[in-house]
């Protein structure tokens, strides 16, 4: 009974680890942006998984022993905890690393965007959450959170490099900058 | 905004409400403003013009969101390194089982020894001894 206790838990925590692998790309890209440095970046999401694990041992080490529901929700939880705990961590880091990144702001603007402005364009626009997992993962109010995103597309299209190319799309309505 | 908002003549080249448009993008289509405010746009050529627009510069500013991606070498330092993460956190998960079946074990320990001391208390003495009485008598008058 011990032994089939035990591997019921290893393989519940193993269904944990390769949950958190799979995610690796979508961690890496939001971390990226927030980061612009693939080193950095990396590291920055082992140090988020590290901190998950320590925060959420308790939990991890009941789920070990627990029934499969309690173990479906916690899989369901860990991806927005780990974001949460990715933007976390970068807004720590930002300042320190910020001269290092300078070479990158030439994208298209994006990278010269304010840390949480990024943060929320490219959790809205790229990791398609709604509203309720942002807030979450960026521990802003609502009001907040619309303000950024507002801000963020608003400088998103005056930062453009390319501005011909509204021209190109709209020759007649060019002319009107964004209120 | 609980209702209509104004539409401005066909001929107006600015609405009020022009700078309030922007803020569509974001709202839920289950919000009374969504719905005041997407019904003005349909009716309103100034803002639905202006709309149109800033949709347009959205997608095509969408292109320059990075969306980065991880190399193989990356991925698989990352792998190894959650792999040993778990490794340290397993140690302890066996401490918690090891924990919880000595518990199970102290519990059906405890019960035990209560039911032992049950069997030998003075009241269970008193029924053996009535028990035995009777035993003894039905056996004398039989």
């Amino acid at each position: 009974m011990i032994v089939r206790n035990s591997q019921t838990s290893l393989m519940k925590t193993d269904e944990l680890q390769k949950f958190i692998q799979n995610l690796s790309p979508d961690l890496y890209s939001f971390a990226y942006v927030l980061i612009p440095d693939d080193l950095q970046a990396s590291q920055l999401m082992i140090d988020c998984v590290q901190s998950y694990l320590v925060q959420k041992k308790p939990l991890i080490e009941r789920m070990a022993l627990s029934k499969n529901k309690i173990v479906r929700n916690l899989l369901d939880e860990t991806k927005a905890h780990l974001f949460k705990t990715i933007f976390e961590l970068s807004k720590k880091r930002y300042q320190q690393l910020k001269m290092s990144f300078s070479e990158v702001e030439q994208n298209g603007g994006f990278f010269a965007l304010e840390l949480e402005e990024k943060a929320v364009l490219y959790l809205k626009e790229k990791a398609s959450m709604d509203l309720d997992q942002i807030e979450f993962i960026t521990g802003v109010t609502r009001g907040e959170l619309l303000a950024r995103l507002y801000s963020a597309r608003i400088k998103m299209t005056e930062l453009m490099p390319n501005q011909q190319l509204f021209t190109e799309i709209l020759p007649d309505q060019s002319r009107g900058g964004v209120a | 905004m609980s209702h209509d908002l104004r539409v401005e003549p066909v001929t107006a080249r600015q609405c009020i409400h022009t700078k309030n448009i922007y803020s569509l993008l974001d709202m839920s289509p289950k919000d009374e403003a969504y719905k005041n405010l997407s019904r003005h746009i349909e009716n309103c050529p100034v803002c639905s013009k202006e709309f149109q627009k800033f949709q347009t510069k959205i997608s095509a500013a969408q292109v320059y969101i990075p969306k980065a991606v991880m190399d193989r070498d990356l991925r698989q330092s990352f792998e190894r390194e959650v792999s040993e993460l778990f490794k340290v956190l397993q140690l302890n998960e066996r401490e918690a089982l090891k924990h919880k079946v000595k518990s199970k074990f102290k519990t059906i320990d405890q019960m035990g020894i209560e039911f032992l001391g049950t069997l030998a208390s003075k009241q269970m003495i008193k029924i053996y001894v009535v028990a035995a009485a009777m035993y003894a008598a039905l056996k004398y008058f039989s």
